[in-house]
Parts: C-alpha cells; sequence; structure tokens
C-alpha cells in the first residue's frame, strides 16, 4: 500500500516539476541575454575543450584556440568579464537551448535542424569536412574506401550526418565527446575517424601517426555562433559584432594566426 | 525566447528507446547472472583456509569497488586496444560491468554466509555432512534469505549504471537517448521519456522483489 502511495506520490512531483520548468521558461523570457550581459557585466561563452585549432588547453590548464579569441573580443566590446564553459560537441545546442551559456562559439554548423531549436547568427567562418586514419594504413586512399568500414564520429556532428549521407554503409561508431572519437582511431577501433578538415589537417601535420584522406568530401559548412531562440536583441549585437570583426580585419588575423590560411571568400568578403 | 514542449517529436523514436532498454536489460541480465556467481566464488575464496585465495579475492574486491565503472570500461576497451586486445563495444560493457558487480556481490555473500550462526555449521559437521554438503544445504538457504534484498538492490542499480556503457557506444538506453536527442534537439522531452523507460523497469523490479519476499515460507 505504502509503495502505492509513493509511485502516486513521484508521478504527482515529475508533472509539478514539468510545469516548473515551463514557468520558468515564461519567466525568463522577459530579459535579453544582452541586457543580462550588460548589467551583471558577465558573459558565459560556451566552446569546445578538445578541438584545436578552435580551442584546446593547454599543458598548464588554460584554454586556447581561434573561437577563444574571438570570444575574448566579444567579452571585451561587452565591457564584462568573460567565464568560459567546456562543452562537449553533442551538449552544444542543448547547452544554449536551456540557457547554461548565453552564447555558443564552438565550431558550430548552423543546421536546419539545430536552426529548429536555436538561433544563429550570421557565420564568422567556414570547415570541410576529411577522414582521417593510421598513417601506416594504405588502403583507405579516398573518403569512398570506407564503405563497409568501421568509422568513428561524435554523436550529432555535422562530420556524423556527412559520413551517413556520403557513404551509407560505413559503420558509425558514435562517441559522446571528439576526444572519445579520435581515441577510438588512436586505439584501433575503427579504421577512420571523421571530423572537419581544420582539425584532421592541423592534427596530422602534428602528429606522424595520423594521415588525413585527401580533401573534405562535402562541400565547406557555415560556422556560426548559437543563442537560445527568440532573443532578438542579443541576436542583433552578435550579428553586428561578427559584421565589424569581419570589416576590422581582426577576424582574418586571428583566422590566420591559428590556421596558417586566408578564410575561405565565402564567408569574407 | 520561451521553450514550447513538444512530446510529438520524441515519440516517432520510441521503437528505437525500446530497443535501447531491451539492450539495456540484455546486458545487465547477463553481468548480473555471472557477476552473482563470480560474487559468490570469491565470497568463498575470501572466507576460505588458504591465504593465497583469500589475498586474490580481497585484492579483486578492493581494486574493483574502488574504482568507477567508467574508468574500468574505459580500461578494458580503449586501455587493451592500445595493447591490440581488441574486444566490442557490447562484450566490453558485460565485461566491466560483471567484474564490477562481481566484487560488490562477494561483500554481500560475505556478509551473507558470516550472518549465519556458527552454530548452523558445527551441526551440519556433526550430523556428518562435509563443509561443501553444510554449505550447500544448511548455510547457503539462510545466507540466501538474508542477502536476497541487497542482491536485488544491487542488480537494479547496476542496470542504471549500465548507462555508462552509452560512452564506448554500446547502443544501449542512454546511447539511444543521446542519439534521439541529437537529431530532435529536444533535450527535456527526450530524457523525461528515458527517466519514465528506466522507473518503469527499477519500479516493476521492486514490486515483484517485494511480492517475491512476502510470499515465501516465513523460516
Amino acid at each position: 500500500m505504502s509503495r502505492k502511495v509513493l509511485f502516486y506520490v513521484l508521478v504527482f512531483a515529475l508533472v509539478l516539476s514539468f510545469f516548473a520548468v515551463v514557468t520558468c521558461s515564461l519567466a525568463a523570457e522577459e530579459k535579453s541575454i544582452l541586457d543580462q550581459v550588460i548589467a551583471n557585466k558577465k558573459l558565459r561563452v560556451g566552446f569546445l575543450p578538445d578541438y584545436p585549432p578552435w580551442g584546446s588547453r593547454t599543458p598548464e590548464g588554460k584554454y586556447e584556440g581561434y573561437d577563444l579569441d574571438i570570444a575574448a573580443e566579444l567579452a571585451a566590446g561587452l565591457g564584462a568579464q568573460l567565464e568560459l564553459i567546456p562543452v562537449e560537441a553533442p551538449n552544444r545546442v542543448p547547452s544554449v537551448a536551456t540557457r547554461k551559456v548565453d552564447v555558443i562559439i564552438g565550431c558550430l554548423t548552423p543546421t536546419n535542424e539545430r536552426a529548429k531549436t536555436i538561433d544563429f547568427t550570421i557565420p564568422y567562418a567556414s570547415a570541410g569536412i576529411v577522414p582521417m586514419v593510421l598513417a601506416d594504413n594504405k588502403a583507405i586512399k579516398t573518403y569512398k574506401d570506407l564503405a563497409g568500414k568501421k568509422v568513428s564520429v561524435a554523436r550529432g556532428s555535422t562530420p556524423d550526418m556527412a559520413i551517413v549521407k556520403a557513404v551509407p554503409t560505413a559503420q558509425v561508431m558514435r562517441f559522446d565527446t571528439i576526444a572519445d572519437a579520435f581515441t577510438a582511431l588512436q586505439t584501433k577501433k575503427v579504421d577512420a575517424f571523421i571530423e572537419e578538415d581544420t582539425f584532421v589537417f592541423f592534427t596530422a601535420k602534428k602528429d606522424p601517426r595520423f594521415r588525413a584522406v585527401g580533401q573534405s568530401f562535402t562541400a565547406p559548412e557555415l560556422i556560426s555562433f548559437g543563442v537560445t531562440k527568440g532573443d532578438q536583441n542579443w541576436l542583433n549585437y552578435l550579428n553586428n559584432f561578427l559584421t565589424n570583426l569581419r570589416y576590422s580585419g581582426k577576424n582574418i588575423e586571428l583566422y590566420k594566426k591559428w590556421f596558417g590560411v586566408e578564410p575561405a571568400s565565402m564567408v569574407m568578403p | 525566447m520561451g521553450y514550447t514542449i513538444h512530446f510529438t517529436e520524441v515519440f516517432p523514436y520510441l521503437p528505437l528507446l525500446l530497443k535501447g532498454l531491451l539492450l539495456s536489460v540484455a546486458i545487465t541480465v547477463v553481468s548480473t547472472l555471472i557477476g552473482t556467481l563470480a560474487g559468490l566464488f570469491s565470497a568463498l575464496a575470501s572466507l576460505s583456509h588458504y591465504l593465497i585465495a583469500r589475498k586474490t579475492a580481497n585484492t579483486y574486491v578492493e581494486i574493483f569497488r574502488n574504482t568507477p565503472l567508467l574508468v574500468q570500461m574505459y580500461l578494458i576497451y580503449f586501455g587493451l586496444g592500445q595493447f591490440g586486445v581488441q574486444i566490442n563495444p557490447i562484450p566490453a560493457a558485460i565485461i566491466a560491468m560483471t567484474l564490477n558487480t562481481g566484487a560488490y556481490t562477494t561483500v554481500i555473500f560475505q556478509a551473507g554466509i558470516q550472518a549465519v550462526d556458527v552454530g548452523q555449521k558445527e551441526g551440519g559437521l556433526v550430523l556428518g555432512m562435509t563443509y561443501p554438503q553444510t554449505f550447500r544445504h544448511v548455510i547457503l538457504p539462510q545466507a540466501f534469505r538474508i542477502i536476497f534484498p541487497p542482491l536485488v538492490n544491487q542488480a537494479i542499480s547496476l542496470f542504471l549504471f549500465s548507462a555508462v556503457a552509452s560512452t564506448i557506444t554500446v547502443p544501449e538506453l542512454t546511447h539511444q537517448a543521446m542519439f534521439v536527442d541529437s537529431v530532435t534537439w529536444r533535450t527535456f522531452e527526450v530524457f523525461i521519456v528515458t527517466t519514465c523507460l528506466y522507473f518503469a523497469c527499477t519500479f516493476l523490479v521492486s514490486i515483484l522483489s517485494d511480492l517475491y519476499e512476502r510470499t515465501r515460507p516465513a523460516r
């Protein structure tokens, strides 16, 4: 009998928490993140902690990368203190949707699926997708050789979707983090690891154990900031910030600093 | 800015989640069965007169009870891979979960066996039974009454900890939930449904174990 009571109490608690969340999200509607950042002098930026040269950790424990430099510019412009929040690749969209961060600057592609849940700024960079294999693997010459092979990706990432589309017969193993998907290649769990070209070229150049397989097998994808849905004031501010970053030449300077090449012309007029 | 709740976006993925649940249950059942058996023998070893058996069993228990399941799983899946020992995700998860639960059930069995009065053992031996016979027919049935509830608890917590296997790509419930989350971006809805699925299973098990305890003859 007492168990039955406990059960109903739990169901009731569940329903109650459900409504609490709804009301919270309604209450949060009143104020723009822009106003909050200005008032609190604090900007919470989500970024990828395991994805050089976009964002990574130095041996001293500090974070650095292209996205981190852009975040610093953004915070300086707002006169706010920068609070860096490492976010794993699959958690990027949920973390802005649930307002765990004010903005995500984490090599995030503005796909149509994601745009149903969060809003995106104008793009600030672009990236293609390239498979990476162990250097002694001579069998895989192009991405087409991945048919029937095991490949690792970060779950729900654009490489995940791209490889399923380009090589439907590949056995895709989905990991929680980019680091785990990469470890799977290192420990020979998979034949190839699929990621964005900037990361793959950067890693293959630095570490002779790995080899990039050709050039991108998809058209380059845009990279934008992600923000919570419907906060037009905040979105306007960020778009204006990115336009200024582009025309001042600062973005090109930062891009060259981290990637060693000029950004693609489709993003940089 | 408000978030509108849309359970309808999650419903098409319900079969996928149920498939994940089935795998969660399967890996838990297999690990629990083997692990409990291993726990029984390891408890016997730890209570035996042989020093080596005692030391081996105790070392096993200490190592696996004092490290996280996640680390054990990574070591078996990724770590052994570095040495060329390639174990697929599902077997790797089952091995890690079996070893982990084996260590916990060892302690449960130890406590249960020691809780049976020494007089029972002496009685059995006096009646002319050998020690294995005494253990099998006198001690174990009594110990089992004592350890049944903690064994069920251990099985339930192993079921919940099986979510850890999602990190090594085992397509169990949590892994599928995370996948559905990354296609629909409906984090709240997906995990509410997942919570209900986990809860329904564990709740069913605790009701069944309650019923069993109530209906079995009193001693």
